[in-house]
């Protein structure tokens, strides 16, 4: 099985914010956008998916991605 | 909210019937003891339970049938004491927790335990009554055998169901 891959830290840098920058302006704990960013989170609602987006102006496939996994191709 | 009024009743109600049951069974472990070394107190163990010609007839029978009904009492009373746990270290913010799901567990292992060692003194008992011996209110340590079986079985789903409550918990708390 795969796995979605959390790339919230890519678009950070992108678009040269800290962490607590957008989690001043999404309005998200520091705490909540940690897990996100580390990929501990479980899931992600589509409302939070939505204000990072317009934050960070971006698209949902911009911040997650699929990853398969590659040993069992094989 | 209505949960919330509803436990500190709960809580206190628990905290009566586990130091009442530890009387119980500190008054009936203490009786026994006493009884063992000076016999007439046989025959007024615990609220009024006679059992002098037990003793007199078979000291052994007599030792068993106390070992089952201090067993008894001390389990009930231990039962009691996870209930208690329970309710101090409940947190409703994060009510499910592996604390409690351990908790649970054990109050369904003892229930079923006590329901269990209650039939096997229900029979010890049942054996001596056709022997001829009386045992007056002993019978009353081990009356709700079935309820304790049932209860076990009863609490011991409700911890599987308290056990995928904390996984959803987690997952919960893992939502963003």
């Amino acid at each position: 099985m795969g796995a979605i891959i959390v790339n919230l830290d890519v678009m950070m840098a992108k678009r040269k914010m800290s962490l607590n920058e957008l989690s001043e302006r999404v309005g998200i704990s520091l705490s909540n956008l940690s897990i996100l960013k580390t990929g501990k989170a479980k899931a992600i609602r589509f409302s939070t998916l939505e204000i990072l987006c317009e934050v960070l102006d971006c698209q949902p496939g911009d911040i997650l991605e699929f990853e398969k996994d590659i040993s069992k191709d094989k | 909210m209505k949960t919330i009024s509803i436990i500190p009743v709960i809580r206190v109600l628990s905290w009566i019937v586990f130091l009442g049951l530890c009387i119980k069974a500190g008054a009936v472990l203490f009786t026994f003891t006493i009884s063992l070394y000076n016999p007439p107190y046989a025959a007024d163990l615990y609220q009024g339970l006679d059992l002098s010609i037990l003793y007199s007839a078979s000291r052994l029978d007599y030792i068993f049938l106390m070992a089952f009904a201090i067993i008894l009492s001390s389990m009930q009373a231990f039962i009691f004491y996870f209930v208690v746990s329970i309710f101090e270290k409940l947190n409703l913010v994060r009510p499910f927790s592996e604390e409690i799901f351990l908790l649970i567990s054990k109050i369904s292992y003892f229930s079923l335990a006590t329901g269990g060692i209650g039939l096997l003194a229900h029979q010890f008992a049942d054996q001596l009554v056709k022997n001829g011996l009386v045992i007056g209110k002993a019978i009353d340590f081990w009356e709700g055998r079935d309820a304790f079986l049932f209860m076990g079985g009863v609490v011991l789903v409700i911890a599987q169901i308290f056990r995928r409550g904390i996984d959803l918990q987690v997952e919960h708390d893992l939502t963003v």
